[in-house]
């Protein structure tokens, strides 16, 4: 992907919109993920990102000076949305992680069979009741396929960080999961 | 203990961070039949994701268009001025660039466009020496791409006209009839849609206004975003906000014993010249009576019979004459969206007792 990226990138720089429309296609829908935590509106999220679209696209001559597009959009709809919401209240400047809202994408249909309803439920739970800062790394690392570094500098976290939160989350769905595996009754026939 | 590293190492694995000594110390640890399982299972389910935006790709190249149509316009204009600066000659580019620009969009839309020339019909219209006019004409819909990028879906009957200058400072147009409108954001140049008794100012949003010349009353329903609703001739007025999922009803004629319709209601009720109503959020946009139009579907909640007569002449593009006054006061409720004419007729008799003739495009209910 980070390789994809740099060819679309250059792509764009001579005014290539399918290669836009890549980029587009790629990142949209997760960037206005990440803006909704802060912003809580989907509306709001929708046009921030947008607007971030519309420069790049405007600025296309300059887009190589852009080292890593991946982390530059991330980084840039972070800092416009916290923009965004600092104009309402100034304290979330201060514990910018700490109010967000993640959106996770629900799993449509999984095609390994192994996962049942019942232990997607267990995790989607698990999930939703980590803490925001933790969720969204968690989030960042399996959906949005950043890497520690990646993710450590879009939020302006240490490396160290991240891998903690992410232990932390692997943790809680691990003990959850286990609880099930352990107490379930059909252990072999689930276990097929 | 060994629970925390092997977690930490999962973590790791999962996220391709491991390195290959950590990769064989996971494997070293993973040794009772409980921890492999889970090993598969977090690892299926890590895999399982859809990464992808779901939403329908017709939805996406509309999105993408408007983004690409906000920056190339940014760019034009742009370009444009900093010509501007330096010769003369580049004001005929100026409006040239624009007029091709208002030109495509016009045929894009595949509608009827008229140019008038030096028309001061309207004061807006006085900026510039040319203006467009898209009809949509009975029992037709129509969508428009303006200049800007914003998207306008025109009801039957209807007709949206905007002057050559519609991109420069503010982004104006005049509608009769009822139109959809989704319009890009441009904080620079706010969009107004002028009506013959209210402007609506917006900055980007989607919104739904029904200002039929022969109705009683102006209605504007806010799907998302904000909009602002002004009186046209007195700008000292408040204005009126609107949020999400309100529609803000306008009556005309400010004699306030309004039936709208004509509608013969046994009280005649004294309405505001304004009033404000929230509509449920739970419904889709495509079953909302303000919206469902632009998705194909006439959509009907609670009306006379002769309010309905009224969508269903503009829809069908025919004629409704009502002999029976018997049933112009049964209300109605449903969709039509495939049938045609008769097929809708037949359903509404089913509903209650009438005859009806139909001669070409003239129905005569008995």
């Amino acid at each position: 992907m980070g390789l994809g990226l740099s060819i679309l990138q250059s792509q764009v720089a001579v005014g290539d919109t399918h290669a836009f429309r890549q980029i587009f296609d790629a990142l949209f829908s997760n960037l206005t993920k990440f803006s909704f935590s802060f912003v809580h509106s989907k509306e709001a999220a929708t046009e921030i990102v947008d607007e971030l679209f519309v420069q790049l696209w405007v600025k296309r001559a300059d887009i190589m000076k852009i080292n890593d597009l991946r982390v530059y959009l991330y980084t840039a709809t972070k800092n416009a949305s916290l923009n965004y919401i600092t104009k309402k209240a100034k304290q979330i400047e201060l514990e910018p992680y700490e109010n967000l809202q993640v959106q996770m994408t629900d799993v449509v249909s999984p095609e390994q069979i192994m996962i049942t309803k019942e232990i997607l439920q267990k995790i989607k739970e698990t999930i939703d009741s980590l803490p925001p800062r933790c969720k969204l790394i968690f989030k960042f690392v399996r959906e949005d396929g950043l890497s520690y570094s990646e993710a450590a500098e879009i939020l302006g976290l240490s490396i160290k960080t991240i891998d903690s939160q992410m232990v932390i989350a692997v943790a809680r769905i691990r003990a959850k999961l286990m609880n099930v595996i352990e107490t379930s009754p059909n252990k072999i026939y689930f276990k097929k | 203990m060994n629970h925390n590293r092997i977690i930490e190492l999962y973590a790791r694995k999962l996220s391709a961070e491991a390195t290959d000594a950590e990769l064989a110390e996971f494997a070293e640890l993973l040794k009772s039949e409980d921890e492999q399982f889970f090993h598969e299972l977090i690892t299926s389910w890590w895999q399982t994701q859809n990464n992808t935006d779901t939403s329908p790709k017709k939805e996406r190249d509309d999105h993408f268009n408007k983004i690409l149509g906000v920056a190339n316009s940014t760019n034009l204009i742009d370009n444009a001025m900093i010509v501007d600066d330096k010769t003369k000659f580049a004001k005929k580019i100026k409006p040239f660039l624009k007029w091709s620009m208002a030109t495509a969009a016009v045929v894009i839309g595949l509608v009827v466009c008229i140019s008038y020339f030096n028309n001061n019909k309207n004061n807006f219209l006085d900026k510039g020496d040319h203006y467009n006019e898209i009809v949509a004409k009975r029992g037709t819909k129509t969508k428009i791409i303006l200049p800007d990028g914003s998207q306008v879906w025109l009801n039957s009957d209807s007709k949206l006209s905007y002057g050559a200058r519609f991109n420069d400072t503010i982004r104006e147009v005049l509608l009769e009839g009822e139109a959809y409108f989704d319009v890009i954001k441009d904080k620079n140049r706010p969009f107004v849609v002028m009506t013959n008794a209210l402007n609506i100012r917006v900055l980007g949003t989607t919104f739904n206004i029904k200002s039929y010349a022969q109705d009683a009353t102006i209605e504007t329903t806010l799907i998302r975003g904000m909009i602002e609703v002004r009186k046209n001739n007195e700008p000292a007025t408040k204005k009126i906000v609107l949020t999400p999922n309100e529609k803000l009803i306008y009556n005309k004629s400010e004699a306030l014993l309004v039936r709208p319709n004509n509608e013969q209601n046994t009280i005649a009720k004294k309405l505001e010249a304004l009033s404000i109503t929230t509509l449920s959020k739970n419904i889709p946009d495509s079953s909302r009576v303000e919206t469902a139009w632009i998705y194909g579907r006439l959509v009907f909640d609670g009306d006379s019979f002769v309010t309905l007569a009224e969508k269903m002449e503009r829809w069908y593009n025919i004629k409704i004459t009502i002999q029976n006054q018997s049933i112009s006061n049964n209300r109605f409720s449903g969709v039509f969206e495939k049938e045609n004419v008769e097929e809708a007729f037949k359903a509404l008799q089913l509903i209650t007792m009438f005859k009806y003739d139909i001669h070409d495009n003239e129905i005569l209910i008995k």
